[in-house]
């Protein structure tokens, strides 16, 4: 799975915000607020991963066991899949 | 006729048009922002050009935001074709090209018949000011503002928070001024934040050419009991961009937007008030001045 381009990630006062451009605007009327797990994955998602590698991956990087990231990767990749922002 | 200069937050929009303000329309509209400052901030050109058809935008579509108008790209270009006739969806109107630094502008407008008024009025005029104001370390927030005393407050809230209310209420205070009831420009410079009255009212139409000093940014939210609280950077700051006129269409744009917009979060106090619009609020308010 890989995520939509139309969208650029900012850090606004701390926050890490997803802002949407171009049609994606219209479509999804809203700013989107990322934790930093939040962010390591939709940095991650500009290339195509399986749920099994992102989990992986996070696991490594906030050191967390596998089980554990296994199951915020799935609820991530819900929240984005469920509100179009996954191709 | 000579060059018109209209100065807005600082910004110096030189209007070259065969016709007067008068002719176009829009001298009520810009009457008390004609003023040649020394040093303006930037200098922006507007050229004005009739057009005996409707103008076409070239290029390709790049954002539609609904009915009033839409944004194409052709080669550096941006082109704002704009439709807005009395809410309903006509044929462009008005075509706005522009460089990507948004200093160099062209309006081709189609006159209509009868009592004309040039789009510059209201939407054309609206956009060109709040994205080029983005090149010069300012944002414009969907907000009323007071100078009370010399200290600014920007009231912020989308339509219904009670902007226009807190506008009322404070007009009635002494040493109070309201510059504006719906569209506020906000300037960081030189180590200090501004903000200033714009063309542009809401409700009551309150458009002062006014620059004060900035005390403190207010997001409004209706409430039966009435409280306000220090808002820290990361939540003021995506309150604060939702109520803001950002450019979608392009993402270097919208990084303008936020470094604008957090270099005024980080020398700026923000607070929540959330209130019945009474007048017994403006004490509260003063209180966190």
């Amino acid at each position: 799975m890989k995520r939509k381009n139309n969208f650029i990630l900012q850090d606004v006062g701390g926050e890490n915000l997803l802002v949407p451009i171009g049609q994606q605007v219209v479509d999804l009327n809203g700013l989107i607020i990322l934790n930093a797990s939040g962010r390591f994955l939709w940095e991650k998602l500009v290339e195509d991963f399986s749920m099994e590698d992102l989990a992986r991956l996070l696991a490594e990087e906030f050191n967390i066991d596998r089980e554990c990231a296994k199951k915020d990767t799935q609820a991530f990749i819900n929240e984005i899949a469920g509100i179009g922002l996954l191709e | 006729m000579d060059n018109i200069t209209i100065c807005i937050a600082d910004i110096a929009i030189e209007l070259k048009s065969p016709l007067s303000l008068t002719e176009l329309g829009i001298k009520k509209r810009y009457e008390s922002f004609l003023e040649k400052i020394e040093n303006p901030i930037s200098k922006v050109t507007l050229t004005w050009e009739e057009s005996m058809k409707h103008p076409e935008p070239p290029g390709r579509l790049i954002y539609n935001p609904g009915s009033i108008w839409r944004m194409y790209l052709s080669g550096n270009n941006y082109y704002a074709a704009i439709n807005y006739i009395n809410g309903e969806i006509k044929q462009t109107q008005a075509l706005l090209q522009t460089n990507p630094e948004w200093n160099r502008m062209r309006l081709k407008e189609k006159r209509r018949e009868g009592s004309w008024q040039s789009l510059l009025n209201v939407g054309a005029g609206e956009l060109l000011f709040r994205t080029s104001i983005l090149f010069s370390q300012g944002i414009v927030f969907h907000a009323s503002g007071i100078d009370d005393n010399g200290k600014g407050i920007v009231f912020v809230g989308h339509s219904g928070a009670g902007k226009s209310t807190q506008a009322g209420i404070w007009s009635n205070n002494a040493g109070a001024t309201v510059m504006n009831d719906d569209r506020i420009a906000v300037r960081f410079s030189g180590n200090q934040v501004f903000c200033y009255g714009t063309p542009w009212g809401g409700e009551k139409d309150i458009a002062k050419n006014h620059k004060v000093s900035l005390s403190a940014i207010i997001v409004l939210e209706q409430s039966k009991e009435t409280s306000i609280l220090s808002l820290a950077p990361p939540i003021a700051s995506p309150l604060l961009l939702a109520r803001s006129f950002l450019p979608y269409w392009d993402g270097t744009l919208i990084e303008k937007a936020v470094t604008n917009l957090n270099a005024i979060v980080s020398h700026t106090p923000i607070y929540l008030l959330r209130c019945r619009p009474e007048p017994d609020i403006i004490p509260l308010v003063r209180s966190v001045l």
